[in-house]
């Protein structure tokens, strides 16, 4: 029973992890162009997750239909926050602290016309939109959610390696987050470059925020998620979407443990404790910025 | 630069103000409801205008309308309407109108803090219709004491009536069975009833609800000789429960009770259940009606168990639920039949005060009420306590996603 119980905690932390691991890499894809933390992210997410609301609720779309909806609001959101928000501070060649604050701000302002549209209570996906709930192994369970997640995260990511790797678009955010002035004297567009990079963002942090809201459920705060995003992060090296990966999956199964151990009041604690101390001891986090892949 | 300053500025100022507009404030949320239904019928002319210069009864109302409590807070507002078009359409309270003017606190303690200082203070409201939020209800309590004016509500805890020193907080009035009550019902159903001597508990460590109704059951349970097998708790943005619900799970426990708020419930089901946790759940009287929304799969709600404050079948409750759902096109809850009760209650204290209504004599005669007969039963006021004495509580269960009443019940056992 113990050994069940430990293997299915695996599980909880892996899905838990999955999605933090989507948040993290599209916070950090845009860290990686723009070198600073975009919380703007978190309204991404969050005005994604109501879009495959209204998509399963008054459309009915199907899951397949929910997921897609969600991604390409997030893309589209994304795309706007730029223009609004970033792109005449980069024009201007302002300070990274404007791109901090603006993104702040831009978080704020998303998820205020979301209480706006909304109200602020909360909402749940339709339960229908999932068929069969769990799958049973043994003494184990598997939630079709958390299973769901995880499948969709690996495949978000086989994508996102192809087309960093593969694609004339990717080797060129990947030229960007090395040197963006050097980019642009190379002749590569870099507005184009900054748009592709908050487009993928913005599609990662869709899906984050469609699954997110159907394993937990939906409400104007949804955003505020991005945090774990941030702290993975931190913890992965910004600078490496492999690491901040890794490091969102190492979170979840870090959070899961400490909820089952010493319970849910502590457990933030000790996440930060363990944030402050990785940021005093090894500021690149466990990545590295001399991490393969850096993107 | 500068013109990047000013764009930042503008961008922090245009957050603030849909902030400002979004969250509503006590001030602009407010909304007056006074005499809404048709003035009583031709008196002489002298007696209609004696009685026009009367002044207005002015009550406030503090309730969630738009956070994440909305749906068990909001009903309060419609059955303490329902009351007020009743008395001012027979011509109010010894020929005085009642004004009820409501804020929307959408459940937090600041917001709720404020509302009340501006009814006192503002409004001049005589007495105040409060939320069924504990954590807004402690918080208030204090404050009562300074401003002077009553609140009766549906905060459950103890702690918003109860004074730590055991006597009750002047101006607090509960207007139903305290989670003290409640807590002990549902444990002692949980141990006679469903044989249940293992049990684990979830619940909220930062909702005095949650606690106060966790330390009820897990009191009665050990007196009783069950065991808690596992305690496992959560905080109030927590929304992924399956780490808990996995290790109450590998305690093998025979239920589990989870006092929990509506935002909460909905995934606590569904969670248990994608784990395949099939024991009974046993939860509080926040479950309806969103652990039946059609959100949730009603195959995660087959084996629930939960207090309630009347029996929805009870055939005496028809005519008022008629007349409810004709008004507001939803049938009425559990606490839309309390909340009317304590509005009753705060309606007959007023009108024993009769032309000298104010904050003291209502209060006074609040703590003297005496057999109101009111949809949960016959309430008289614990001058000691100031909430009912107990109320038997229905048990309901849920069938096909439908609320069933099971029987009712107390803490010594079932009601005969």
């Amino acid at each position: 029973m113990q050994s069940a119980m430990i293997f299915q905690q695996v599980i909880n932390g892996l899905s838990l992890g999955a999605v933090y691991a989507l948040i993290a890499v599209g916070f950090a894809m845009i860290f990686n162009v723009l070198k600073f933390s975009n919380f703007a992210h978190g309204g991404v997410l969050g005005i994604s997750a109501y879009a495959g609301f209204i998509a399963a609720t008054t459309f009915k779309l199907p899951l397949v239909g929910v997921i897609l909806v969600g991604i390409l609001a997030g893309a589209i959101t994304a795309v706007i926050v730029e223009f609004v928000a970033f792109r005449w501070i980069r024009l201007q060649k302002g300070q990274l602290i404007y791109f901090f604050v603006t993104s702040v701000t831009m978080l704020m302002l998303l998820e205020q016309i979301l209480i706006i549209s909304f109200g602020a209570s909360f909402e749940s996906f339709p339960y229908t939109l999932l068929k069969v709930k769990a799958i049973k192994l043994s003494n184990l369970t598997i939630s079709v959610t958390s299973l769901l997640t995880l499948v969709v995260t690996i495949i978000a990511f086989g994508i996102l390696i192809y087309v960093l790797k593969k694609t004339k678009v990717g080797i060129a955010i990947r030229a960007a987050s090395n040197d963006l002035v050097a980019t642009s004297l190379m002749g590569i567009n870099v507005d184009f470059v900054v748009i592709s990079a908050f487009v993928i963002s913005g599609m990662l942090g869709g899906l984050s925020g469609v699954l997110y809201g159907i394993s937990a459920s939906l409400s104007p705060q949804i955003g505020e998620i991005v945090v774990k995003g941030f702290i993975a992060s931190v913890l992965g090296g910004l600078g490496s979407l492999t690491g901040v990966a890794i490091a969102a999956v190492a979170l979840g199964l870090v959070e899961v443990f400490l909820i089952s151990t010493i319970g849910s009041g502590l457990s933030p604690v000790v996440i930060f404790v363990i944030m402050i101390v990785f940021l005093l001891v090894r500021p690149q986090g466990f990545a590295g910025v001399s991490f393969a892949d850096k993107a | 630069m500068k013109r990047l300053s000013i764009l930042i500025v503008v961008l922090l100022v245009a957050a603030l103000a849909m902030s400002a507009c979004a969250t509503p404030t006590a001030a602009p949320a407010a909304t007056v409801a006074a005499a809404t239904t048709a003035a009583p019928a031709a008196a002489g002319a002298t007696v209609a205008a004696t009685e026009a210069a009367k002044p207005d009864i002015v009550i406030g109302n503090l309730q969630d309308e738009s956070g994440g409590m909305k749906a068990l807070s909001i009903v309060l507002t419609y059955a303490a309407q329902m009351k007020i078009d009743e008395i001012n359409a027979a011509g109010g309270i010894n020929g005085r109108k009642i004004k009820m003017i409501t804020y929307d606190t959408q459940s937090d303690v600041n917001q709720a803090i404020n509302a009340y200082h501006r009814l006192v203070e503002q409004d001049k409201a005589v007495a105040v219709f409060g939320p069924p939020v504990s954590n807004i209800g402690i918080a208030l309590a204090p404050v009562a004491e300074e401003l002077k004016v009553p609140i009766v509500g549906l905060f459950m805890d103890d702690n918003a009536i109860i004074q730590p020193n055991g006597n009750p907080w002047t101006y607090m009035f509960l207007g139903q069975d305290s989670a003290a009550i409640q807590g002990k019902t549902i444990a002692a159903y949980t141990i006679n009833e469903l044989k249940a001597k293992k049990i684990a508990v979830l619940y909220n460590l930062q909702n005095s609800y949650s606690v106060a109704l966790a330390n009820a059951f897990d009191s009665l349970v050990m007196a009783q000789g069950g065991t808690i097998v596992d305690q496992e708790t959560y905080t109030t943005t927590d929304k992924d429960f399956h780490a808990q619900l996995t290790k109450m799970k590998a305690a093998n426990p025979d239920a589990i009770y989870f006092p929990s708020y509506p935002v909460e419930i909905p995934l606590i089901y569904e969670q248990a259940y994608e784990l395949g946790i099939t024991i009974p759940m046993i939860g509080s009287n926040s479950v309806p009606p969103t652990g039946l929304a059609p959100q949730t799969d009603p195959a995660a709600t087959t084996n629930t168990f939960y207090p309630y404050g009347i029996n929805p079948t009870d055939p005496q409750l028809a005519d008022w639920s008629a007349k409810y759902k004709a008004l507001y096109n939803a049938d009425p809850i559990a606490q839309s039949y309390s909340g009317a009760d304590a509005f009753g209650i705060l309606v007959q204290a007023i009108t024993a005060c009769g032309d000298t209504v104010t904050s003291e004599c209502i209060t006074q005669q609040v703590s003297e009420v005496k057999d109101y007969q009111g949809f949960q039963g016959k309430i008289t006021m614990s001058p000691t306590k100031h909430q009912p004495d107990s109320l038997p509580m229905a048990i309901m269960t849920i069938a096909n996603g439908a609320p069933k009443f099971v029987e009712f019940y107390t803490p010594e056992g079932p009601v005969k």
